[in-house]
Order: structure tokens, then sequence, then C-alpha cells
């Protein structure tokens, strides 16, 4: 390892990360609003912790043995979930910092040590790590500290930490992808990925519902007390517990020894970074070299018989009647949807999410007709939600994800108003897919009054369209050619975040919307004025909205798209 | 085929390409020289339909492109300086792509699909993702699509970056036989091999004006004023451009490297 070599690296490396971060006024507005919602959150997850510990605090006023199991307890679940974090969701980032970043072409060719380039970008996926798990956890153990008024050292002791356990962390997933990534080729590596971090979200999404169903029969003090009677003290082998005893052994009254689990963090962080430095010199290049292999052939009968010699080959009967500029786009979308792991990860996201609401919609009948209207409205408005947070992700992006394809587009006789039309199908092909399952799985489960089948799904679908059609207005009118929505870029990118998020934000807007609309049955003066028809009123200006919204994107966004068509150049489609 | 007319690009105060005038016949391969940042590849976006023109217009086939793009766009096939392409399709899947936007009939798009990986020498891997394939393999694709349409006029911005030697061969090939049938070419290149020998006329272009227009004799004898001295392509264009400066640099790197 030559550490001044890795000095200039670094410096170079956060020279870069600044002049990024200085992106005209549009970029630093939309850094400004990501920042503010990471401050609001990191804020709520403070006020959060601190009203748990406060109220434990007050509770278990007569117990402090129990008290003190508890937050023991409570912390080291807050770090176990942090190394869950980093092993599924980070893991992500991780390998988009160790293989996929562009210049790693440039270092490795020049004559630089290659641990010496590893640790290097090792280093840099660590900072990116802790900031995040800082942000999530960091506030949890200051609520703590604020909480039992813990001395001021305690503070500094919690961060250090945190820090060496998250670097434990990181080097144990960086140290296992080094020694992975000689055998799997990249893409196959970021499969096993994503579909370990959708497990991992059901697992949690399985895991809270049994939680909820227990905390339901007992009351809060029982639940507290279960808590307390599982003893992770006992697990002296697990990080977590280390991480712990090395806070709290600094609180007093806790009876427990700091300076042992300091020293055994500390020493298998260490150790571990330097393990996987080490094996890294020696492993990395070949890893990297595997990491963009794409050459998966894609076996399909129809294919394998074209490529006979003198065999006729027959293409499926939808392929053949579908055709022109919009089918050919909208297939050609659906078939990088399913070959792009990162987008059919927010698909799972979603599904997810929708499992998780399906299990927990529940609601005694109300007792009148308004309240009735606003529990069916409500059903009605939640998978539209899900629905724009999906789609934001996916049509709300599409036109901007030609990027730098775009010259095919730009060169073929085609039409704003057919590229339109195949974005927007495609947008609503992922939202409907949603919503329609939501609808269908809450009438099975059938924990919640709801409208007749027929009309929940027009309506659902009804403001699926408008959220799509809204979405692809937003895109054809902001387009981002340069967004590259890619394995665990999403979080590092602040441009690429800011564009998804003003989607999101866009289309959430207009669900709040049309939420209104549709719970206009439930209000008071409205069913008063418009007695029993109030419902269908609010469809019909629902169905208004809806189409008004289409129509206004197919002409603007049509006609930008026409712009971008015979205006082309590259990155800036302007 | 084609025709420019008072053709200009502004962007901001950098005037890019300065009323162009130009007009490329049918059955004719046309070369478009001249240094980086020229306008070269500013032209082609423009006679292609790709980018609007501060002022001027251009015809394809007698069809205004800023008009009609859609007709004219019909009309053209384009290969871009950089291979940009799906990574996720496979070359058929992209060359099917292609088909379907032009609407062609589907079993004879199989067909010449077939065919044109069988010429590039892309059949075993026609299967692959293309984000698998080399910069060389990925112009041969954009090659590919751009002949699929069978179109009258073919643009290509510097066709022969990163092709192998024999792909080159190939490609030039292609494009001699393309305009025999009576189909245009229109070619930008910094190979200057590659217009002397492919190039039934040459234009060369400087700082977005298009400074001398004809075939190679035709440019060597305005170049030398009527002489009967030998001068190569090379010389003529630098002595076009005004980089005979550099032949000096060259002389003196050359003694040195004699020392």
């Amino acid at each position: 390892m030559d550490f001044r070599l890795l000095w200039i690296i670094i410096k170079r490396d956060v020279k870069g990360s600044l002049a990024v971060s200085r992106s005209g006024r549009k970029g630093l507005i939309l850094t400004a609003l990501l920042w503010a919602l990471s401050i609001a959150m990191v804020v709520g997850i403070f006020y959060g912790a601190r009203k748990l510990f406060t109220f434990t605090e007050v509770q278990l006023q007569a117990f402090p043995g129990l008290r003190n199991v508890l937050d023991f307890n409570l912390l080291n679940v807050v770090a176990i979930f942090a190394f869950v974090m980093i092993f599924v969701t980070e893991m992500q980032m991780i390998y988009r910092m160790l293989y996929e970043l562009g210049d790693l072409p440039f270092l490795l060719s020049q004559p630089i040590p290659i641990g010496t380039v590893f640790a290097s970008k090792f280093l840099g996926a660590y900072v990116q790590v802790l900031l995040t798990n800082l942000m999530f956890t960091g506030p949890v153990w200051v609520a703590y500290g604020v909480a039992r008024q813990a001395p001021l050292f305690y503070y500094p002791v919690a961060l250090a930490g945190v820090a060496l356990a998250t670097l434990l962390a990181c080097s144990t997933v960086s140290l296992m992808m080094v020694a992975v990534m000689g055998y799997i080729p990249g893409r196959r590596m970021k499969q096993l990925t994503i579909t370990a971090g959708a497990v991992f979200g059901l697992i949690v999404v399985l895991i809270s519902q049994i939680a909820s169903r227990k905390m339901a029969e007992a009351n809060v003090l029982d639940s507290l007390q279960q808590l307390g009677s599982m003893s992770l003290t006992q697990l002296r082998y697990l990080p977590s517990t280390w991480l712990v005893n090395m806070s709290l052994g600094l609180v007093p009254g806790f009876g427990v020894q700091a300076l042992p689990g300091a020293l055994a963090l500390a020493f298998t962080s260490l150790s571990f970074t330097w393990l996987t430095v080490a094996v890294a010199g020696k492993q990395f290049l070949r890893g990297w070299s595997g990491a963009s292999e794409e050459g998966t052939p894609i076996k399909r009968a129809g294919v394998r018989a074209s490529s006979r010699p003198g065999a006729r080959y027959t293409r499926p009967p939808l392929g053949r009647s579908l055709q022109g500029v919009s089918w050919a786009l909208l297939k050609k979308d659906l078939t990088l949807m399913f070959r792009d792991p990162m987008t059919w990860y927010n698909l799972l996201v979603g599904v997810v999410v929708l499992v998780f609401f399906v299990l927990n919609v529940k609601g005694d009948a109300p007792d009148t007709a308004e309240r009735l209207a606003i529990q069916r409205g409500m059903m009605l408005v939640m998978p539209a939600f899900m629905a724009a947070v999906s789609v934001g992700q996916m049509g709300g992006v599409s036109l901007s994800l030609e990027a730098s394809r775009f010259w095919l587009l730009a060169c073929q006789p085609c039409t704003g108003k057919e590229v339109f039309r195949a974005k927007m199908a495609y947008a609503f092909a992922a939202g409907a897919v949603l919503a329609v399952a939501y609808v269908l799985g809450v009438k099975i489960v059938g924990g919640v009054s709801m409208y007749p089948m027929w009309l929940s799904l027009l309506v659902v679908l009804t403001m699926v369209l408008a959220v799509s059609a809204f979405q692809v207005l937003l895109d054809s009118l902001f387009p981002d050619f340069t967004l590259r929505i890619a394995f665990g870029e999403t979080k590092s990118s602040g441009k690429n975040a800011g564009k998804l998020l003003m989607n999101m934000l866009g289309s959430v807007g207009l669900v709040a919307g049309m939420a209104f609309v549709l719970l206009l049955p439930g209000f008071k003066w409205a069913s008063r004025c418009l007695g029993s028809s109030a419902l269908w009123v609010s469809l019909g200006i629902l169905l208004l909205m809806a189409a008004g919204i289409f129509a206004l994107a197919q002409r603007v966004a049509a006609s930008r798209v026409d712009r971008y068509l015979t205006n082309w150049t590259s990155g800036s489609g302007s | 085929m084609i025709r420019a007319i008072e053709l200009s690009k502004k962007y901001g105060s950098n005037e890019a390409v300065k009323n162009l005038n130009l007009e490329v016949k049918a059955g004719e391969v046309f070369g478009f020289l001249g240094p980086n940042g020229a306008g070269k590849t500013t032209t082609i976006k423009m006679l292609v339909g790709m980018l609007s023109p501060t002022s001027g217009t251009a015809e394809i086939c007698g069809v205004d492109v800023f008009k009609y793009p859609v007709k004219a766009k019909s009309l053209i096939g384009y290969v871009p300086d950089s291979p940009d392409v799906y990574e996720k399709l496979s070359a058929r899947e992209f060359l099917r792509f292609v088909g379907d936007i032009r609407r062609i009939e589907p079993s004879k798009c199989e067909s010449r699909i077939s065919e044109f990986l069988s010429l590039f020498g892309l059949e075993e891997r026609a299967d692959d993702l293309l984000g698998s394939y080399s910069h060389g393999m990925r112009q041969k694709v954009c090659i590919a699509q751009a002949l699929l349409g069978e179109p009258k006029v073919m643009f290509l911005d510097e066709p022969t970056v990163g092709l192998d030697p024999r792909s080159a061969r190939l490609v030039k090939d292609i494009l001699r036989r393309f305009a025999d049938r009576g189909g245009t070419v229109f070619l930008s290149t910094h190979i200057l091999e590659i217009a002397e020998r492919m190039c039934d006329r040459i234009g060369i272009i400087q700082e977005g004006q298009l400074i001398a227009v004809g075939t190679v004799d035709e440019l060597r004898c305005k170049a030398l004023g009527g002489t009967d001295q030998e001068i190569s392509l090379e010389d003529l264009f630098l002595k076009l451009t005004g980089g005979e400066e550099y032949k000096e640099l060259i002389k003196h790197l050359e003694s040195e490297e004699s020392l």
C-alpha cells in the first residue's frame, strides 16, 4: 500500500465530489431540498426515539434493572438493524463504488499498487455508508443520551463506536464481494444483491406484522417487559453488543465495562479492513475484469431457431402484429425494464409496500354515511399514492432514460405523439398493475368496506392514468438526459435523486388533489348540497380531471418531444 | 438528393456552421472533411433533421427536412459518431426495434437482419447483450440499423472509427455498392485515405464554412493554381485548412528522433 498515492487519489476524489455539488441554480435548489428532507428525517427520528426513551424512563421508573436491560436491547436492535442495512441495502452502493466508478480504468492503468486503488475506493464507500448509517441510527444514539442525561463523553464514544461498527460491516461486505466477484460476473452479482434486498424487505414486513399482532394482544407495558426479558447482553460475541457495551459502559448505573467492548470492536474492525485490502490487492483486478460482463445470451426458442442456418424464424404473434413507433418503444421499454435490476427492484419495493398495506388495512364499519364514504375513498387513494411513487421511478423518467440513445429516435421517422403514447403506456402499465393488485388484495383479505369492484377499479385506473400522464408531462418538460438510474446510484447522485424527487412530489400533489375530489361525499357540506348524487358528482369531476390532464399532457408533451426529435444535441436535448 | 441552402447554426455567439450551400447527387459518395470542431457533425445532424438550423434549409430527395421531418427521415439512414446503443438489448433485438419503428414487414425485416448480422460477422453473438460488445462491434450494429430501412441517403459520421481493417474495408465496399445502386452517401472522416479512395467528391469545412468542394483532382488544381505539381490529399488538406505549421513540427520531431 502506497499511502502517498492513496492520499493523492482521495484528495482528487474529494475535490471531484465538491465540484459535482456546484451544478447550477437548479441543481443547488434540488440539493437544498434534499438536505431539508434529510434534516427533517433526522429530526423526526430523534424526536420519536427521545419520546420512546422518555416513555420507558417514566413507565419503568420503579424497575431500573429492567429499564437498563430494555435500553440495552433497544440500542442493540438499532445496531443490528444498521448492520443488516449495510449487508443488504448498502451492498449495492459498495458494489458501485468498488467496481463501477468511471475512473477505475484510468487508475488501474497507472503505476499504482492495486491495493492502493482498492483502498481509495473502499474509503469512499465507507464514508458514504457511514453518513447513511449516521443519518438513520445517529439520532437514536443522541436521543438516548439526551433522554438519559448521559455524560458529555458518551456522545463522541458512541459516535466512534458507530464508526468502528460501520467499518467492520463495510469491510466484511467488501471482503465477501472481492472474494465472490472473482467467480461471479457483475450482472449476476447485481441480481443476487437485489434479490437479497427484496427478501430482506419482505422479512421486515413479516416481522413487523408478527410484532404488531403481539403488541395488539398485550398492552404497551407488557410489550416493554417482554422486550426487556430478552437479554441480548448475554450474546457477547455480537459486534452490536460490543458497540452498546462501549457506549453504555460510560453511562453510570449500567454496570458494564466499556473497554473490552471498545477493544474488541476496534481490533476486529481494523483487522477485517486490513484483511480486505490485503485480499483485494490480489483478487480485485480479477473481479473488476468480470464486473462489466453482460454477455448473457438471451436464450429463446425462436431466437435459437433463427440462428440455425436455413431455419425460418417465426416471430411470436404479438410481436408480428404490434408494429410502429409506439409499440416498438413500449416493447423495448418493457424488455429493458425486466433486464434492468434497478427498475424491477423499484417494482419489488412497490410489491412489498403493497403486501404491507393489504395486511394492515382494517377498520370497523363506520357509523355515518360520510365516514363510510371517507373510508371507501381512502381505500382507493392509497393505491394511487403507491402507483404515483412507482410510476415516478419508471414511466416518469423513461424519456430521460433514453439519454445518449435518443439519437436513434431523432433520426427515425417518428413523431412526438407516438413517443408520448409509448411512454404513457409504459408509465400506466406499471402503476396499473400495482393498483389493481392492491384493490384485489384488499377485496380478498376483506378487512374493510370498499366500493363495488368495478367502481373501485375504474376510480383507481383513472387516477393512475392521470398520474402517468402527469409524470410523462413532467419528464418531457424537464428532461434530464444525463439521468442514470443505475444499481446503487440513486442515493449518491444528487441530481438524479432530485429529478426523481420532483417527479414523486408532483405526482403525490396531484393524487392529493384527486383524493380531495374523491372524498367529497365524505364532507358534510358536500353531502348536504348534493345529497345521494355526491358520489357520482365526485366521480364525474375525477374523470374530467383525468381526461383534462391526459389531453394537456398529450398536447404539451408531444410537442416538446417533437422539439427534441428535431433539435437534438446529445446530453441536453435542447 | 441532398441539398443544403444557406444552412447556418449558431450556439450563442459561436457560429458552428455559416451559410453552407451544398448539393450531392444520387449515386455519389461525398466525403466531408475538416479539422476537429469545424462543424462536420453539426452539419450532418442538421441534414438528418436532428438539429434545427438557425437559418437556411435542407432537402433530401426534394423533401424539406425541417418542414417534413418524418417524411425526410424515412428516406435517411444515419450512423452517429459515437455508437450509443441500448446495452440491455441484444443486437438482434436492437435491429428488430429499428425495423418495427420503420414498419418493415416482419419476415422481410428478419431476413435483412440475418443478412446484415452475417455480413458483419455478428451472427454468433447476435443474441448477446450489446453491453458486452466492443466499440467496433457496436459500430457495425449502428451501420446495420442505418441500412435496415433501405434508405435512399446514408449519413455517416466517422463510420470507420473503431473498426478493424477488414471491417473497415467491408463498410467501404458496402457504401460503394449502395452508391452504385443509386443511393447517396454523405460521410465525414478524418481518414484521408478513405476520402481519396472512396469519395467521388470531397467538401472541406473549416470554422463552419465550406472552403472547398470538388473531386480530389479539382481540389489539387485549385490549391496549386493549375500547376502540374504532385501533392497528396494530406498536404492538400493541410494547405487548405491552414495546418502547414504542423509540418514544421513533424520535421523537427523527426530530426530529433534521428539524433
